[in-house]
């Protein structure tokens, strides 16, 4: 189900700013002149950007979080952390746990175990085997958690704050996930990310909705000079840093599957670490004829290419860009992207790894 | 009223409007910058999640309460080799210490009896050998179905308490002394029992503690 966020904030935009001259888009810089795009946007390479944005779309689940929380658990002992049943005391973490369904699990706890490791927070989790018949073939899984787990160094293996459940039917995924912060060496991410993101995928499918930041960013390094002559829109930027990654945040609206298969409908952005977004858009998303505020935000009429090609349309800063393609002939404002390969790509998680009991979790011995 | 305002004016935008464009002659190339009309705006679109400022650190809980959870059973195994399991499992759970006072096994119309087992389920075993399997440490697998004589599965918080009449292909690993449990038929072979007496009558045994948070029932008990 689509989040309800986007059309509040097109509407929150719509009607809190004044009349503009230009752009429908959502998040539109509505000023005339139009401002300019970053300097280097006709030299970066967009497709090798956009494919990193995917990888990180497709570890920014439920999984990923899973599993740096099942390995560490396997570095608790009995008493450290605390294991609950159900969840943790409401004074600690307010959590619903429905009446009519087993209870999850849960730790709650600040402790440090005789190797030093420290569990300090909580976690709630809950997961199934879905069986038809007596034959398993899914699983759901759902992860509640406010917590670091460190090493006896003082390095973090994990932290967690944040929501997410996921689901596996056949070959399906499916995973929701809210991270207010989600890093540690035992989910990658370097020093984290953070946002929100619904993503599901199949064979031929894949549906991606929401934004995730990561807090070392990601693509090409910055070779921009940072002459304010020559790069204004490096200014009053004090974070920034000659070599620092280019971008740092990843957005999409993105519906691949039905009559096309090589291109999908709606759009992917990068963020630039200026705080400039490179959207590339595809295949309408939502029927122009709706007046819906996404249809309203779309930029149909602005893109040439609506092909089944796997082509998109660059806008930088949510700039039409056609102007600039045209009177330059050694650049274009389309980029082509391999979407069978991504899709290809993305990382399922397999029905064992839905397996978690209380087996995996330290016990005194009979 | 205000909402309605705002989707006309989206409407409005919508059939009226184009983006803003960059004419070819604003390219990087071309330096578009004034000092009365600066081209750099400190605008981010970002959808920015709120950092959660809250302390990750929870007090250092001493739970007051715990449920116990014990789990005993004995396979009686025949036929050489073996073909045939008959047994039985005991779940119980309790309450922090059990009390042994109480004597369960006599049946009692006492209205003041108070069971001291939260949950306490008897199950009679029945198993066949199966050698189409995917334990590749297993001694010897059965299937055994589980069929509750006493009790009510339905009580116990254990999430894997077996239901009546449930199927569960069950191994033994004769090197690590333990039962091990294909759960849910995942092919996951999860070390589930250990055992305390070998084939061909095995004892087996599991116990866990688990904190809970008792509800307050207003009664002051």
């Amino acid at each position: 189900m689509r989040s309800p966020a986007p059309v509040w904030v097109a509407l929150t935009l719509f009607g809190c700013t004044p009349s503009p001259d230009d752009g429908i888009q959502i998040g539109s810089l509505r000023v005339d002149p139009p401002p300019a795009p970053p300097t280097d946007f006709k030299s970066l390479d967009l497709a090798s950007a956009l494919a990193d944005a995917f990888e990180i779309a497709g570890v920014a689940t439920l999984a990923t979080a899973w599993a740096g929380h099942t390995d560490a658990m396997g570095r608790g002992v009995v008493g450290c952390p605390d294991l609950w049943i159900g969840a943790p005391p409401q004074d600690i973490a307010d959590i619903n746990v429905g009446d009519d369904q087993v209870p999850g699990l849960s730790w709650a706890d600040s402790c440090q175990t005789p190797a030093a490791d420290t569990f300090d927070g909580f976690a709630y989790w809950e997961s199934a085997i879905q069986l038809t018949g007596a034959e398993p073939t899914g699983g759901a899984r759902s992860l509640t958690m406010d917590a670091q787990v460190a090493a006896g160094d003082g390095s973090v293996l994990l932290e967690f704050d944040g929501e997410a459940s996921d689901s596996l039917e056949g070959s399906a995924y499916s995973s929701s996930l809210v991270a207010r912060s989600l890093s540690g060496s035992l989910v990658g991410f370097g020093s984290g990310l953070r946002g929100e993101l619904d993503v599901s995928w199949s064979g031929d499918e894949m549906e991606l909705f929401g934004s995730i930041h990561t807090n070392d960013g990601f693509g090409p390094p910055d070779d921009r000079d940072p002459d304010p002559e020559d790069t204004p829109e490096l200014q009053n930027l004090p974070s920034w840093e000659p070599g620092m990654p280019r971008f740092t945040s990843v957005r999409f609206d993105l519906q691949l599957g039905g009559d096309c298969a090589l291109e999908p409908q709606g759009y992917v952005g990068v963020r630039g670490n200026e705080g400039f977004w490179f959207d590339v858009y595809f295949l309408p998303l939502y029927d122009p004829e709706e007046e819906s505020a996404q249809s309203n935000a779309f930029p149909y009429e602005a893109i040439d290419n609506l092909d089944c090609d796997g082509i998109g349309t660059i806008f930088v800063r949510n700039l039409d860009l056609r102007a600039a393609d045209e009177g330059d002939p050694e650049w274009s404002r389309e980029v082509s992207i391999d979407f069978a390969g991504i899709l290809a790509s993305m990382p399922t998680p397999t029905l064992d790894e839905f397996v978690f009991t209380l087996a995996d979790l330290p016990r005194e011995t009979p | 009223m205000k909402l309605r305002l705002c989707v006309s004016v989206a409407l409005c935008w919508g059939t009226s409007c184009t983006p803003p464009t960059v004419p070819a002659d604003k390219a990087p190339t071309e330096d578009t910058d004034t000092e009365d009309d600066p081209e750099v705006l400190s605008i981010d679109t970002s959808v920015y999640i709120p950092v959660d400022t809250a302390p990750d650190v929870v007090p250092d809980l001493q739970p007051s309460d715990w449920i116990q959870l014990r789990h005993q059973g004995l396979w009686s195994l025949s036929g050489s080799p073996f073909t045939d399991l008959s047994g039985q499992l005991i779940l119980r759970e309790y309450l922090n210490v059990l009390d042994t006072a109480i004597d369960t096994s006599i049946a009692t119309t006492d209205t003041a009896y108070v069971d001291p087992y939260l949950c306490n389920v008897t199950y009679s075993l029945t198993g066949s050998a199966i050698d189409n399997h995917t334990c590749a440490t297993c001694s010897f697998v059965f299937e055994v179905e589980h069929y509750v004589s006493d009790g009510d599965p339905s009580l116990c918080r254990e999430p894997d308490t077996p239901p009546d009449g449930a199927v569960w292909q069950l191994g033994y690993n004769a090197g690590t002394d333990e039962i091990l449990l294909n759960y849910y038929g995942t092919d996951v072979w999860l070390p589930w029992y250990d055992t305390t007496t070998g084939p061909p009558n095995i004892a087996f045994e599991w116990s866990f503690s688990l904190a809970i948070e008792l509800e307050d029932t207003g009664d002051g008990g």
